[in-house]
This record gives structure tokens, sequence and C-alpha cells, in this order.
């Protein structure tokens, strides 16, 4: 009894995209906000969460329309073959940073809380090694893992609401509305940033069984992101404070160190929060995996992604080895989503959009006149 | 091979075939006034009801044909007929027309009665075997639930079933496994529930099962299962008819083997193989409190002993800072690293396990007494082992018990040492790494199709099976069969206008009962 039909559900679909998102933007978001809008930040991340639900609005109707094809293959349809290859050569490019600077940053979080005298490049290779046997296989189990893994990303930052509330000062988000309009667009595309990994919808929508009721399901993803970013800031900034949290690298991961359990049987849970931490990577880092080796897979025309995850893990490793420290890592995959992420995650979108409109409108004049 | 018309040919025939087979019976017999008609029984000693064949056959055809008178040209033509259908007073008779045929049956525990001047075998019902009564099964026990369990015998084993689903859907279809040991094996499910592909890959997979000789259901389950790899169960086995009864009602298909007690039950999910009969027959809250306490001890089974070694040997920062103190001067005057220490205790718990189950019972307590007491208080005090490790090892294997599936619970303690291995090279980030593995492995896993982590894998339609996974709820809530299986007939309980429509029919059955009271 065969019931696999390379398809999965569209809420498997909104468990990829929200375990895969919210796996590296929640570490640093409340600092990055915090640095560019101050006690505003959570306007902007209003903002930011409002026009990413615009462009996947966009991503969807796109996908909808050339249902069953990948970014790839609509893409040749859209644009020219090289030119379209070229886009996906890009993306493949973008996909592998995104992978190794999250496999990298968790390196630096495990040798830091766990394993101390473990070489980073040991961290890196098993956690790549143990996430390419999801990869190689099929897009179903891929889904089922997502929605496994769900409840690990979630519960924990609805579980803090009910650790920290007594250690809330809520005079901290105040003064509000103090931010210019000016800083607004600027900040919005570092928090942006923090969304980045929706644009996966490009490749994984292709499975969708119901592509037409597959919108309800992506916008529901962006408000769980949105909300779980809202919480985790109002949390950090109202524990922490402005300066504090602008100073801090990881403000998400030092929430947890302030976290006391009643009765303090465990004194630290710094344990179990990196046990869930290396599941919610292994989630964002499969999703980035499995794309970057389908969209390799689809650049040489080939039918099976599985055999593209194997070369794809070294390009991964020696990239992440690359930044020397946490700092630098930083530093580069902000280049890369300033100009190679926006290209792809927001221009492209749009650009394929209204290319599709024009070709519609050619279309139908040409049936007019002929 | 073709049966011959004449007696003596035949009976060499079968007794060439059967050469050396010293447990078979050959009775030859002369039947008639004049004993002019030449017949013979052969039955295997032993297999057959004695005293059925000699009361209801060969009473009649002795005795009782000698009695009378019948004109012996009328009968000369219609003889066989005579005996098969006027003479003997056996349940099921039946004609054979190959030796092959009549040597199949003769073993099943069948009697062949063979007539000279016909070239074809009377076979008589008359299987009877020593068996074991129904006793009250050995590892599956509940508190409130029927006391009844399989045996060996899969007749029975079928009638237990049959008995509490009183439905002319519930078919239950014969097919032989085995060339040479010809096991029968039944397969049963209800028509209109189940989904008609699964029964049918249920068949293709039994159909193709090539092998001499079947053993038991043990065996018939890795010849049916899809990933032949994986150390966990795809098919829940059971001794119990009431579960058996209950998962095809659920829209399953059980497979019984003969000469086993253990029924088979498929599609298995981790769902269903956490769970016990009992969680149906006690409260719902009760059965779901004991469902998550079961969920707890597969965690610890599976993971306690690794979590001691990464905690001691890799991060005691992580523990609060007196159980940590605590920790360190127990293993103070242990000389091993904790991998070690933890390993030796696992294997000694393995070597108590294994030589308590192949030692009856009260031999088998003594062991329980002097491993776990004697060597375990021994080695503490001599220093071998830290008291803490005792107490791991402790908990891990009485949680290994509460897992009721015991294939789930084998396939945990096989894990259970290879999750000490990456915790004892990498800490807990070895742990998480193997946990990320057994997890993706599961979620690759497939019994009969369906997903073995449904219904946890998917949001959408079967997330109203969660009703009936890590807690149970009331039984009136569960208007809707289980999805996992894809039932063709997915309500349970009518809906509600049907509720009432029974309700008054009972009305109107009390008052029928009134009235005739008066």
């Amino acid at each position: 009894m065969k019931i696999e039909n390379n398809k999965i559900s569209n809420g498997q679909i909104l468990a990829i995209i929200v375990s895969s998102v919210i796996g590296v933007g929640i570490l640093s978001l409340p600092r990055s906000l915090v640095e560019t809008a101050g006690t505003d930040g959570w306007i902007l991340l209003i903002f930011s969460g409002i026009i990413v639900a615009i462009i996947v609005t966009i991503i969807t109707k796109l996908t909808v329309k050339f249902s069953g094809k990948t970014l790839a293959e609509f893409g040749r349809d859209l644009l020219t073959t090289p030119l379209s290859d070229f886009v996906s050569a890009l993306y493949f490019i973008y996909l592998t940073i995104f992978a190794a600077f999250v496999v990298r940053i968790f390196a630096e979080i495990v040798k830091m809380f766990l394993l101390a005298d473990t070489p980073t490049e040991i961290i890196i290779i098993t956690m790549l090694l143990v996430t390419s046997y999801l990869c190689r296989g099929r897009i179903e189990e891929f889904g089922k893992m997502a929605v496994l893994l769900l409840p690990v990303v979630i519960i924990p930052i609805l579980l803090m609401i009910f650790i920290l509330i007594p250690d809330l000062d809520t005079t901290n988000i105040l003064p509000v509305f103090r931010f210019e309009i000016k800083e607004l667009s600027q900040g919005i595309i570092n928090s942006i940033f923090a969304f980045a990994g929706y644009d996966l919808l490009l490749v994984f929508m292709c499975y969708s069984n119901e592509p037409k009721k597959a919108l309800k399901y992506n916008l529901g993803a962006i408000a769980i992101i949105t909300v779980a970013y809202l919480i985790v800031f109002f949390m950090s900034i109202m524990i922490f404070g402005q300066t504090e949290t602008a100073h801090l690298i990881w403000p998400s991961m030092s929430l947890t160190e302030v976290v006391q359990f009643p009765g303090a049987f465990i004194e630290n849970v710094q344990g179990i929060v990196m046990a869930q931490w290396s599941l919610v990577v292994f989630a964002t880092l499969a999703a980035l995996l499995y794309a970057s080796s389908l969209v390799l897979s689809k650049l040489f025309r080939g039918n099976e992604h599985k055999y593209f995850v194997l070369p794809t893990i070294p390009i991964v490793y020696i990239m992440s080895l690359v930044p020397d420290n946490i700092a630098s890592a930083y530093d580069y995959v902000g280049e890369t989503t300033n100009y190679l992420g926006i290209f792809i995650a927001v221009v492209l979108p749009i650009m394929l959009f209204v290319i599709t409109l024009f070709k519609k409108g050619s279309k139908k004049g040409s049936v007019k006149n002929g | 091979m073709i049966i011959s018309s004449n007696i003596n040919r035949n009976l060499q025939i079968i007794k060439k075939e059967l050469v050396n087979c010293d447990d078979i019976v050959y009775r030859p017999i002369k039947v008639g006034k004049k004993q002019e008609f030449n017949m013979a029984l052969i039955y295997i000693d032993g297999l057959i009801d004695k005293a059925l064949i000699s009361n209801f056959a060969m009473e009649p055809l002795l005795l009782e044909a000698r009695q009378e008178v019948p004109n012996p040209q009328n009968i000369k033509d219609g003889l066989f007929e005579l005996v098969e259908k006027g003479n003997l007073a056996i349940s099921e008779v039946k004609e054979l027309k190959t030796i092959e045929e009549a040597l199949d049956n003769l073993l099943i525990g069948e009697t062949l009665l063979l007539i000279d001047g016909y070239n074809k075998i009377l076979m008589l019902s008359s299987r009877g075997w020593p068996m074991r009564g129904i006793s009250e099964p050995q590892i599956e026990t509940v508190v409130r639930g029927p006391r009844d369990g399989f045996n060996e015998t899969v007749k029975v084993n079928a009638s237990l079933v049959r008995r509490r689903i009183r439905d002319p859907k519930l078919k239950s279809q014969y097919i032989k496994i085995g060339k040479r040991s010809k096991t029968d094996v039944v397969i049963m499910y209800i028509e209109d529930i189940a989904n008609k592909k699964l029964v049918k890959e249920v068949f293709k997979r039994l159909e193709k099962i090539n092998i001499d000789a079947n053993i038991g259901s043990g065996q018939i389950e890795h010849l049916i299962s899809g990933n032949l790899l994986s150390p966990f169960p795809q098919t829940q086995h059971t001794e119990r008819p009431d579960v058996v009864a209950s998962s095809i009602s659920e829209g399953r298909v059980a497979i019984l083997v003969d000469n086993t007690p253990f029924g088979l039950i498929v599609p298995a999910t981790v769902t269903t193989l956490l769970q016990s009969a009992e969680d149906y027959y006690s409260s719902w809250y009760i059965s779901s409190l004991v469902r998550i306490i079961r969920i707890f001890a597969v965690t610890i089974a599976l993971t306690l002993p690794s979590l001691y070694i990464a905690m001691t040997s890799f991060h005691p920062g992580l523990l609060p800072t007196e159980l940590a103190l605590s920790v360190a001067a127990a293993r103070d005057t242990v000389p091993f690293p904790a991998f070690v220490e933890a390993f030796m205790m696992e294997i000694t718990i393995e070597l108590l396990r294994e030589a308590g189950a192949r030692l009856s019972g009260p031999i088998g307590t003594t062991i329980g007494i002097v491993g776990g007491l004697v060597i375990g208080q021994a080695a503490v005090e001599a220093g071998i082992v830290s008291p803490l490790m005792v107490i791991i090892v402790a908990i891990t294997t009485i949680s290994s018990f509460a897992v009721p599936n015991y294939g789930f619970a084998s396939a945990l303690r096989f894990l259970r040492f290879l999750l000490m291995g990456t915790a004892a090279v990498l800490g807990l980030y070895g742990i998480m790494l193997g946990l990320i593995l057994l997890l993706t492995h599961l979620v690759k896993l497939n019994s009969f199709g369906v997903p073995y982590l449904s219904p946890f894998t998917n949001l959408g339609r079967n997330l109203k099976d969660l009703k009936d996974s890590i807690i149970r709820l009331p039984q009136t809530v569960m208007k809707k069969r289980p999805e996992f299986t894809s039932v063709t007939d997915k309500t349970r309980i009518p809906s509600v206008n049907g509720n009432n429509k029974n309700m008054q029919e009972l009305k109107k059955g009390e008052e029928n009962n009134e009235d005739r009271k008066q």
C-alpha cells in the first residue's frame, strides 16, 4: 500500500517554513532590533512582518500558477534558460551560505555551552552528516519531520512567558513611537533578514497537495513567526533593558540563563535549552540543505535530488569555516543578505510576478488578435 | 498422482510415500454382511480424535452394516455414495481425487477412508490433538480486562475473535505458508471497515513468503516487514483476543498463525505499540495519565544511562551544584570512566534479564534477587560502581518493563547502547545527534504504508487521531474511527439522530417488558 505520492500537505509546508525561519533569526533578533530602532523595535517587526506577508502572497500566487514546478523550472518559462540557470545558481549559493552560517553559529554555541575542547570542525561535520540522512529522503519524510519538530520550536517560546512573568519590567518598553521614518526604512531591511527562509516557499510550494488553499497556511506561518519574534523581543527588552540587550551577542540565549525553575531542582536549564536548540537548528539546516540540493539537481536537470545532497555537504562545510569568529560570520552573512538576500527574497519574486502579469497580458492580446 | 481403483495399490503407494513414518496407523476392514467390501482407514496416531473415529466411523461400518441385508447388486455401484452419505456419523466428509491431496489431509490430522473399487478417497474430519487450554495471557496482563488468551491452535484463536464480533462482514481467510510445514495462517478483517488496499497488501506480502518451514508468528513478522534493517517492530504482536477484536474494528488487519499464541496486527504505529488493553477498560483520565507515564518511561529507558555518561564526563556544570558535588563524591572511588561503568552495569542487567527469562519461575526469581541485590550491593561496597549508577540502571530497567509492547521495548534496549556510545564520544551533543538520527529513522519508517509516527506527523486530516494517542478521550467523544489506516467506514458511533433512535428502541423494549410483567 503506497500512499506516498511526492506531495506534502499545506500544514507540513507551514511547519517547514516556521521551523526553518525561527531557527536562526531568533538568536540575534532582539539585539539587531534594538540597535536599529531602540525600544520601538516591535513596530519595526510588525512592519516587516506585513511586508514579508505581502511577498509571501506574491510567491504563493506565483507558485500556484506554476503548480508542480520549482523556481528553477518555472524560471525557465519566465526568464530565458541561461538567465534562469544563473538565478538558480545564485539561489544555490545563497542557500549554501545560509546553511554554512547556521551550522557555524550552532557549532560556536555548542562549543560555548557544551563541548569546550571539541574542535568546531567535528561539530560541523557531524551535524551536516546527520542532517544529510534526512535530506536524502523523500519530501514526505521531510514534511513529517518538520511537523514533529514544530512543537519543539514553538512550545519553549510560550513556556518562557509563564516562567519569566515575575521578572518582567514593563517600563523597559517605554518610550514608544520615537523613531523616524528614515530609520524605519533602513531598519526594515535588517529585520527582514530575521525572516530569511520564507523564500524556501519558492522551492517547497511545488510539493503542495492543495496549492489553491496554500495562501492561508503560508500567511499563517508568517503570523506565527511574527508573534514568536514579538514575544522574544518583548521578553528580552523587558528583562535586560535597551542597553544591555544591545550588548548581548545572543539575547534569546541569555534569556534562558535567567530562567529559574520554582524550587530550583534544576539549577541550570542550559542543558535542556541546548537539547531543544539542536533540534531547532537541525530543522533549519535540513530545510536549507534539502532546498539547496534540490536547486542543484534542477540546475543539472536531475530527477533525484538525493544524489546532490552529499556533494553539497563539502561546499557548506568549507564555507562554514571561512569566517574566523562569530562576529565575522555575522559580517559575512550580513553582506550576503544585503545584496544576494534582498535580490532573492524580495526582488526576484516581485520581478517574476510582474513578468507573469506581463506575459498573461500579451497572451490574452495575442488570442484576441488571432 | 491419480488414485487407482484397487485398494491394495493405493495402500502400497501411500505406504511408500510414508515409509519410516511409524506414527501412521493403517486399519484394513471388511464391511458388509458377507464382508465382501474391502476398506481401509488411515490416520496419524495422536493427531486424531480416536473415540470419534471408532464410535462414529468404524462402528457403523463394521457392526451396523453387517446387520443390514441390502441387495449386493444394488449397492455395488453406489457403495461409495452410500458410505459417504448414509453411513458415517461424522460432521465433515470430503471426497479426494489425488494422492497428494489425501496425504495433505492425512498430515493435518484427518482420517482417510479407502474403499476398494473406487478411484477416490474419503476424508473424515477427525482433527483432535492434545492442546493447551485457553489460559491467561502471560506478558499482556490487565487488571480489569478479560482473562482469555490465545493458545497454539489457530482455529481456537480465530473463534475467540469471532465470538467478540458477530458480524457477517468479519472475514477470516486461511492461507498456507511454508513448503514443508504448510502452516495455517488466518487473516481476519472487517470487510467494510478495513481499507481494501491494506488487505490486498497483507495478502500480497504473505503470499510472497517463500520458506520451507514456518515456526511461528515471529518469523512471519520478520518476513512481512517492509524495512528489515529497522530495530522497531512494524507489526503489533498480541496474545489477547480482545486486542485483536478492537484493532480490527478500527480497520486494521489481524494475522493469526498456527502454533503460536501470538497474533500479529498491522499496521502498527508508535501510538498503537504504546497502548495497552487496560487503557480502554479504565476511566479515560486514568488511562491518559498512564499513557503519559509510558512516554516518560520510553524516554528514560532510552536515554537515562547516556545522560549519566554525558553529565558526569562532559558537562557536570549543567547539573545543580549540590547534585554535581554528590555525584562526584560518589564516583570518587570508581576506577573506571563513566562510560565503562555504565556499560558494565547495563551488560550485567541484560545478563540477569536473559538468565531470568530462560529459567522457570522460582529459579528465575532467585536469579533476580542474587543478581539485583547481592551483586548491586557488593559492587557498590567494593567501589567498582557508584551507588548512583545502580539507581540509574534500576530505573532504566523498570522503565523498559513499563513499555507495553515487548518488541518495542527490545528495540529501546538495543538503541540505549548506541546512545551510550554517542554520549561517550560527544556528550549531550552526541545524544542529541543520536536522537535526531533515531527520529529521522522513525519518520522514514512505514508500516504497511502507514507512517510509523502518525498521527504526529501531519497537520490536518490525521489531527483527529490525537484524541486517542498521548491521551485517551472518553469513548463518546471518539465518534469516528482513527484515520491512520484510511478506513472505509469512518463512523464508529452513529450520529445524534441515530442515537436517539436507539434510545427510542430501548425505551420501547422496556415498555414491552413492563407490559409482559403486567
